[in-house]
């Protein structure tokens, strides 16, 4: 217990604290709940996911050796059979678990969508800071190149860049992150001018603190907390734009289990095999939906201006 | 391209207590500013000299005034609401800054950090220690504030208007600090404010400032009691003072007119469009310093007294 009172807790004392009061509020909001408990689950499945099912993601699955005893179903179609107990989701082409390909599938959505946000955070940050923090012509540079990957539409420039590098895990990370940055380093930027004519940063400065502590200690950590709902909702826009490259073939390659890469596989049983696009679609859905929402709802509630009541 | 100062010169001596008053706009802050070196990028000094404890400030370079600034010379600002990370415990600012001013690590920066705590009369430093800057009322933040000045021991502390954001009860209480540490510590200090009664307080000497000149300069209590320049003048009546019997419809005199531009400051003495006194000498050329009574004055009426 602390033996003096304390003031009302102000919210305008900083963003960490808004942010703080925001999650605060937000644990009443339904569907905040709602894609946070779709968003865990799917981590803890993904995390899960050679325990949750005993069948593999890659290789040949076990319903195509011997030929699947799968009746009705055209033998052209052999490995792709309907939803049964021992695979509650179905099989695929090559008679794997569809369950089991979409789980792993999960990581590779996950971890794509968390590298590149990372990444894309990381750069944007960087270039903000350095801009706002030195203003002049180091500031008119970096904010004119990124107004020319602005110039792009996300997903244009991701496929010139998977074309140069080739279509890989890093490839796709590293395209999607490169052109993921300019938004947060937009937002960083803006932040931190802000953030840079406080009057701590000034205090710090009079108190003798040089410009790699004034950059670190105080423009750094004032400027993070509005850039978590960017990289919430980016979550969701990077995890859609990798299953759209994949799709197209440009992402994750297959023996690698992948949602995009899965839902363009289904595509010539679309009329056959209702399953096997339905199931992966269900769960990238859901998993944007989520990520989307949660953003969503953190602006609403990150900005007094969106904010009810 | 504004030139700001014209005619400044300030001493201070050991253990002083300088104060700076004047109205918003007239460079009170800048002048502080230019003391650390802290001017924003757009500013420039021409010309003139800044000497501290010997050295010439205006020549060292980058690092070694790092040495000086939060040193030998520390800084206590208007807003203590701003003036700290909001995002980092006080403990964290305080043994950051005692840590790098004092060189002190571990156990004896927190000790340090307590007994000045404790010196500058905050109730449960350990407490204190472990709150975050929200959490702290005004009075209790420019405490804080004023313990960081502190940590280094310095020469000179500069206060640009420490109690202007504080209320009157809490304002005198952080006065009365001041004046108990200097006696302590003996170190010197600049006080901004924009109030002479602030100033009357605490100050051993007091500076009046307009338009980025220093108007008149002298031991406080001669400046206080009988000003010398017309602007001084004007603001000593302004000062509200109890028993005075003023009766309710009589205004409190206050000075007529506005803070020139300093885009186009008036010719001559930058007061005279404001001035009761005016001479057909204000207009024309600046007027130069003329010692009055133990004072200075940059005002006519004293050339040649």
């Amino acid at each position: 217990m602390k033996k003096f009172s304390r003031s009302s807790p102000r919210i305008e004392a900083g963003d960490l604290f808004r942010l703080i009061h925001t999650v605060r509020v937000l644990s009443k909001d339904r569907l905040f709940l709602f894609g946070l408990a779709v968003v865990v689950c799917a981590v803890l499945l993904a995390i899960a996911a050679p325990v949750v099912t005993p069948y593999a993601s890659q290789g040949l699955g076990l319903a195509a050796i011997p030929p699947p005893s799968c009746p009705g179903v055209p033998t052209e179609i052999a490995g792709v059979c309907p939803p049964t107990l021992a695979h509650p989701f179905g099989t695929e082409v090559l008679g794997r678990d569809l369950l089991a390909r979409i789980l792993f599938g999960l990581r590779t959505s996950l971890l794509i969508g968390l590298y590149v946000v990372v990444l894309a955070t990381t750069v944007g940050l960087l270039v903000g800071l350095t801009a706002a923090f030195f203003g002049g012509w180091v500031d008119e540079t970096l904010m004119r190149a990124t107004d020319i990957f602005f110039a792009f539409p996300h997903l244009i420039l991701a496929l010139v860049i998977v074309a140069i590098i080739g279509p890989s895990f890093y490839g796709i990370f590293l395209a999607l992150g490169a052109t993921w940055w300019p938004t947060f380093a937009r937002l960083a930027r803006g932040r931190a001018a802000v953030v840079k004519n406080q009057t701590y940063v000034l205090a710090a400065r009079a108190a003798g603190t040089g410009s790699g502590g004034i950059m670190f200690r105080h423009i750094l950590p004032n400027s993070i907390a509005p850039l978590t709902t960017q990289m919430m909702l980016d979550m969701g826009g990077a995890i859609i734009a990798e299953a759209g490259l994949s799709f197209l073939g440009l992402g994750v390659r297959p023996p690698a289990a992948d949602l995009g890469v899965m839902i363009f596989e289904s595509e010539a049983y679309i009329t056959t095999a209702w399953w096997y696009a339905l199931f992966p679609g269900v769960f990238l859905f859901l998993l944007v939906l989520a990520f989307n929402l949660m953003g969503d709802k953190m602006t609403q509630y990150f900005d007094p201006r969106l904010r009810r009541r | 391209m504004l030139s700001l100062f014209n005619s400044l010169s300030l001493d201070l001596s050991r253990k002083e207590i300088l104060g700076v008053v004047g109205e918003s706009g007239s460079g009170k802050s800048t002048l502080a500013y230019a003391v650390t070196r802290l001017l924003p990028g757009n500013a420039r000094i021409l010309s003139g000299e800044i000497t501290f404890d010997g050295q010439p400030i205006l020549r060292m370079s980058e690092a070694e005034m790092r040495g000086v600034r939060g040193k030998k010379i520390t800084m206590v600002f208007q807003d203590p609401s701003t003036s700290l990370n909001p995002v980092f415990r006080i403990k964290d600012q305080l043994l950051r800054i005692i840590k790098e001013n004092v060189g002190l690590d571990g156990i004896p920066a927190r000790q340090h950090a307590i007994q000045l705590l404790r010196e500058v009369e905050l109730p449960d430093p350990p407490g204190v220690m472990d709150s975050f800057p929200f959490e702290l009322s005004g009075g209790m933040q420019q405490r804080v504030m004023i313990a960081m000045a502190l940590s280094s021991n310095p020469s000179l502390i500069i206060a640009d208007e420490p109690t202007s954001s504080v209320d009157a009860t809490i304002q005198e209480q952080i006065l009365h600090l001041f004046k108990r540490l200097r006696g302590e510590r003996g170190f010197s200090m600049i006080l901004i404010t924009h109030s002479i009664a602030v100033a009357e307080e605490v100050c051993d000497r007091i500076a009046v400032m307009y338009a980025g000149d220093i108007a008149e300069e002298g031991p406080a209590h001669r400046v206080i009691e009988s000003p010398k320049h017309p602007y001084t003048e004007a603001l000593v009546r302004s000062i509200p003072r109890p028993g005075e019997g003023r009766t309710r419809k009589e205004d409190l005199p206050v000075v007529a007119g506005q803070v020139p531009d300093l885009r186009s400051p008036p010719s001559g003495c930058r007061f005279h469009p404001r001035c009761p006194y005016i001479m057909d000498v204000c207009t024309g050329e600046k007027p130069a310093f003329y010692p009055a009574d133990g004072a200075r004055a940059l005002c006519y009426l004293y050339e040649g007294k």
